[in-house]
């Protein structure tokens, strides 16, 4: 396992330690963050994290003051998209880990979610994977799917506005 | 406060029968991790022969695929007797932008959709 880096954030207001539960040890995910509002990095080992990663992200975007709004539907994009990547780790014969890359730059921010398993285009009847990529293309201004040689890394572009992610000092 | 609960994410389903509609509140994260329990407390909610079922998810925290699929589900059951109230954007939002605003009958409040004039009564009737 890497190590697992020390988190340097500057206590971004008063939330961000107090809610969500600290991720239990027996916990996968491991969270990496610069510090400096433009960079999260998420690595989950299973769909069972997702929903800690999720809460992850909200509260760095939150702590980079974007709109409740803009925080919403990143959030749900993001959640869209890792449980896709999930799955297609658990169908790959290893199931690697997930990565959730957030860039910020204002006017722009990135979410890229990255497995080590096989895309496959929805079925005639996709069901609730139909319904997830319907929303982070509703959600995103624009959405890149790349396969790799060993798994898919889709990118989804949005903007924040222009307040989001001003450095407070 | 109480917003530190809701991080938590339990999902809840309360029922309660109204006239011949069934009530069914969510609360909480209706999502892929937590979907296996909130679809075991609608199943058993909706076990009964109510005519209508009012799904009120107004304190639901966090909405996804999972959900929408539950809903679509329990629209298929029984057509045009499934009264969805979302008057918050975060089960909103999941709604309305896969389009399923258009499928499903829609209203603000619980009140509004027990009320005898509603799309969806009208349906019962034919």
């Amino acid at each position: 396992m890497g190590s697992s880096p020390a988190m340097p954030e500057p206590e971004p207001g008063s939330r961000h330690r107090d809610d969500g539960p600290p991720p239990s040890p027996a916990s996968g995910l491991v969270v990496t963050d610069l510090g400096d509002g433009t960079t999260l990095h998420l690595r989950i080992a299973g769909l069972p994290e997702i929903a800690d990663a999720r809460r992850r992200l909200h509260a760095w975007l939150t702590a980079a003051q974007l709109g409740s709004d803009h925080v919403d539907d990143v959030v749900l994009a993001a959640q869209e998209l890792l449980v896709n990547a999930a799955e297609h780790a658990y169908r790959a014969h290893d199931s690697g880990p997930v990565h959730l890359l957030a860039r910020l730059s204002p006017p722009r921010l990135t979410v890229t979610v990255t497995d080590t398993g096989s895309w496959q285009a929805p079925a005639p009847d996709p069901g609730h994977r139909g319904h997830g990529l319907t929303m982070v293309r509703a959600l995103a201004d624009s959405v890149d799917i790349t396969s790799l040689s060993a798994g898919t890394r889709v990118t989804a572009t949005f903007t924040t506005g222009p307040r989001a992610g001003q450095a407070a000092g | 406060v109480s917003a530190a609960d809701n991080l938590d994410g339990t999902p809840w389903v309360t029922a309660k029968r109204v006239g011949a509609a069934l009530v069914l509140a969510v609360g909480g994260d209706v999502d892929h991790a937590t979907i296996p329990e909130v679809r075991a407390g609608v199943a058993k909610a909706t076990a009964g022969d109510a005519q209508v079922v009012v799904l009120d998810l107004s304190a639901v925290t966090f909405l996804d695929s999972a959900g929408l699929a539950l809903m679509v589900n329990l629209h298929v059951e029984r057509p045009g007797r499934l009264r969805v109230v979302a008057p918050m954007p975060i089960a909103r939002r999941p709604i309305e932008l896969t389009g399923l605003d258009q499928v499903l009958t829609m209203f603000d409040t619980v009140t509004d959709a027990l009320a005898p004039g509603s799309p969806a009564l009208k349906g019962v009737d034919g």
